[in-house]
C-alpha cells in the first residue's frame, strides 16, 4: 500500500467522485447513471470492453463533452473551477492531433502551462510565449528532463517518432503540475524503453500525490502497474485492488453485463464533436 | 457617422497613406510613377491592408483545415450586401449578419444530423448565394453585382479605406494578444476545453474574425476570390517555414506583396485587379511548391538522390 499524506485514519479522499453520470452521443447512453469515487494519490487504471464508455469517461473529464446530466466533483470542488485553475491534465491520444502543425517540441509542452499564465492576470497574460518570464521555461525543462526529451526540445513535432510523441503529450500533462492526471491509452502503440519510461514518471508523479487516472484495455499492464482498478461497461462493474478486479470471473462479468448490443466504434469523435457545446466542426 | 468622426478617420488613413509613400518613394521610379495619383494610393493602402490581414489569418485557416469554411463564408456576404443595399444601411452590417448566419447555421445542420460539414457548408453557402443573385438581379445595374463579385479597389473612398483598415488593425491586435489561445484551440481544442478555456467563444470569434476580414475585402478582390487571399499565403508559408509565428508573419508578407505587384500589374496592362492579385499569389505559392528548401519537390527529389544504394 502507497504511504500517502491524504490517507488518513484508513479513510481516502476521493480524488474524483462523481454521481449519476450519463451520457448519450445519439439514442443508448454510453454512460448510464454512473457512480463512482476514485480515491486520491493513486495509479488507477479504467479497464473495459471496446464501447464501454471508457474514453467517453476521460472525455467528460475533460470538459470536452458534455453530459446529459450527473454531477462530477474533483478534490471535493466543481470540476469547472478545477479546470480553470488548471488543476486537471489531460494526454490525448496521439491521433487525435495534427503532427504536420509548424511547433517545437517546446511549443507543445509550454502550452501547457498557458492556464497558468492566464491566471496569473495583469497584461502578463496576453505576452506571446517567446516573451513569457517567470518560472515556466524552468517548469517545460523539468518536464522535458523527466520524459527525456530534453535534448529534442527545438525539434519540430513532425519529426517525432511515435514513442516521442507520447512522450511530448506526456510531457505537457506533466508541466501543468496538476492534481489529477488524464491519460488516454498512454501505453498504446509504444515500444518497450518508452513503456518503462513512461509508467516511471506516471508512478513519480502518484508518490509526489498526484492522482493519476488511465484508461486502457491492456489488462496485462494494469496487473503489473495499477494500484487500483476500475472496471466499466456502461457502469460500474466493479473497483478495488488489481488482485481481486483482474481476476477471471470480474473479467468474465465486465464484459458481458449490461451488454445490450456492441456498440459501433470505442471512439466516436465525430459525434463528441456534435455533442459539443462548441460546434467545432463548423 | 458624425462628421469629427469622419474627419477624423480621413486624418488617420492620410496619415497612413503618407507613411506608405514613404516606402513606395524609395521604389524604382518606374514601379513608384503609377503611385502618383491619389486614387491609386489608396487603392494601395487597401490592397496592402487586405493583403496583409488576410494572409496572417490563412494560417489559421490551413492549420485549423478552415479552407471550406472560408470559402462558405465569403459567398454568403452576397445576400447580406443585397439586402443591405435595399434598406439602404452600410453594406459592411448586412454582410456581417449573413455571414454570421450561414456559420450558424452549418453548425446547426451539423449538430443535428447525420450530414458532414463538408456538405453542411457547400449546402448553406450555395443557398445564401443563389438567394444574393436573386436579390440582386431585381434591384441593382450588373455593374454593382460584378463590383461585389470581382472587386473593385481602383475605387475605392475613405469610408470603405476606414473599414479596412480599422478591421486589420483590430485583427492584429486579436492575434497578437491572443496568440496563445488561437494556437491553442487551433492545434488541441480538447487541450484548450481542459485548460478551462471557453472554446466556444474562440471559435465563433475566429469565425467572426475571418467574416469580418472578408466583408473588408470586398472591394479589393471581391466575393469569389477572396478565398485564395485566406488560402494560398497561409500554404506558401506552410511549405517553406517550422514555426506558428514565422508562417504568420511570412504569409502576412506574401500577402502584402502580392497585393502590391498584382496591383501594379493590374493597371500597367489593364486587367482586374483581383485577379491579377490572385494570379500573383499563386505564382509564389507555385515557387513554394518547387523550390522551398525542405518541402519543395525540387529539394526532396535532390535528397532522394544523395540516398546512397546500398552495395
Amino acid at each position: 500500500m502507497i504511504n500517502h499524506p491524504r490517507i488518513a485514519g484508513g479513510t481516502v479522499e476521493a480524488a474524483v467522485s462523481i454521481r449519476d453520470l450519463t451520457v448519450a452521443y445519439d439514442r443508448d447512453p454510453v454512460l448510464a447513471g454512473v457512480d463512482l469515487d476514485l480515491p486520491a494519490g493513486r495509479l488507477i487504471t479504467v479497464l473495459g470492453p471496446n464501447g464501454a464508455g471508457k474514453s467517453t469517461l476521460l472525455r467528460v473529464l475533460a470538459g470536452t463533452l458534455k453530459p446529459l446530466r450527473g454531477e462530477i466533483r474533483i478534490n471535493d470542488r466543481p470540476i469547472e473551477e478545477e479546470r480553470r485553475k488548471s488543476r486537471i491534465a489531460y494526454m490525448p491520444q496521439q491521433e487525435q492531433l495534427d503532427w504536420d502543425f509548424p511547433l517545437s517540441v517546446r511549443d507543445v509542452v509550454l502550452s501547457g502551462r498557458y492556464g497558468h499564465i492566464r491566471q496569473q492576470g495583469g497584461w502578463q497574460r496576453f505576452l506571446p510565449p517567446s516573451l513569457i518570464r517567470g518560472d515556466h521555461y524552468a517548469a517545460v525543462r523539468r518536464a522535458l528532463q523527466d520524459t527525456d526529451m530534453l535534448d529534442r526540445q527545438h525539434a519540430s513535432i513532425d519529426s517525432l517518432s511515435g514513442g516521442q510523441r507520447k512522450r511530448v503529450l506526456l510531457a505537457r500533462a506533466l508541466v501543468q503540475e496538476a492534481d489529477l492526471l488524464l491519460l488516454d491509452e498512454p501505453l498504446a502503440g509504444v515500444d518497450g524503453a518508452s513503456e518503462e519510461l513512461i509508467m516511471r514518471v506516471l508512478r513519480q508523479a502518484r508518490d509526489q500525490g498526484r492522482t493519476v487516472l488511465m484508461v486502457t484495455h491492456d489488462i496485462m499492464g494494469a496487473r503489473k502497474s495499477a494500484d487500483h482498478v476500475v472496471l466499466i461497461n456502461r457502469q460500474v462493474v466493479g473497483q478495488g485492488p488489481p488482485d481481486a478486479m483482474l481476476a477471471d470471473d470480474m473479467l468474465a462479468r465486465v464484459a458481458t453485463i449490461n451488454w445490450i448490443k456492441p456498440m459501433a466504434e470505442d471512439h466516436p469523435v465525430s459525434r463528441c464533436d456534435a455533442a459539443e457545446t462548441t460546434g467545432q466542426g463548423a | 457617422m458624425s462628421e469629427r468622426l469622419y474627419d477624423m478617420g480621413v486624418g488617420v488613413v492620410d496619415a497612413f497613406i503618407g507613411l506608405m509613400m514613404i516606402g513606395v518613394n524609395l521604389l524604382p521610379d518606374a514601379l513608384a510613377e503609377s503611385f502618383q495619383y491619389a486614387f491609386m494610393q489608396r487603392a494601395l493602402l487597401t490592397a496592402l491592408v487586405v493583403g496583409g490581414m488576410c494572409g496572417l489569418l490563412s494560417s489559421y485557416v490551413i492549420l485549423k483545415r478552415w479552407s471550406l469554411l472560408g470559402d462558405a463564408i465569403s459567398h454568403a456576404v452576397l445576400p447580406g450586401v443585397a439586402i443591405a443595399y435595399l434598406l439602404n444601411i452600410p453594406f459592411f452590417i448586412g454582410a456581417l449578419v449573413t455571414g454570421a448566419l450561414t456559420s450558424l447555421g452549418i453548425g446547426v445542420i451539423e449538430r443535428h444530423t447525420r450530414i458532414k460539414a463538408d456538405a453542411a457548408m457547400g449546402l448553406m453557402f450555395t443557398a445564401a448565394f443563389a438567394l444574393g443573385i436573386v436579390i440582386i438581379s431585381q434591384i441593382a445595374t450588373s455593374t454593382h453585382l460584378m463590383h461585389i463579385l470581382f472587386g473593385n479597389v481602383l475605387g475605392v473612398r475613405y469610408p470603405a479605406l476606414m473599414l479596412t483598415l480599422a478591421v486589420g488593425l483590430v485583427s492584429l491586435l486579436v492575434v497578437i494578444l491572443y496568440y496563445k489561445e488561437l494556437m491553442l484551440y487551433v492545434f488541441d481544442p480538447v487541450q484548450a476545453r481542459s485548460l478551462g478555456l471557453n472554446t466556444s467563444v474562440i471559435h465563433y470569434g475566429l469565425i467572426l474574425l475571418l467574416t469580418v476580414a472578408i466583408v473588408a475585402s470586398l472591394e479589393t478582390v471581391g466575393i469569389i476570390l477572396v478565398v485564395a487571399m485566406l488560402i494560398t499565403p497561409g500554404a506558401t508559408a506552410y511549405l517553406l517555414v517550422n514555426s506558428l509565428p514565422a508562417m504568420m508573419v511570412l504569409a502576412s508578407a506574401i500577402g502584402m506583396l502580392s497585393a502590391v505587384i498584382g496591383l501594379s500589374l493590374a493597371v500597367r496592362l489593364d486587367v482586374a485587379s483581383g485577379g491579377a492579385i490572385v494570379l500573383v499569389v499563386t505564382g509564389f505559392f507555385l515557387l513554394a511548391f518547387l523550390f522551398a528548401p525542405q518541402r519543395g519537390v525540387i529539394g526532396r527529389w535532390l535528397r532522394r538522390q544523395r540516398i546512397p544504394r546500398p552495395a
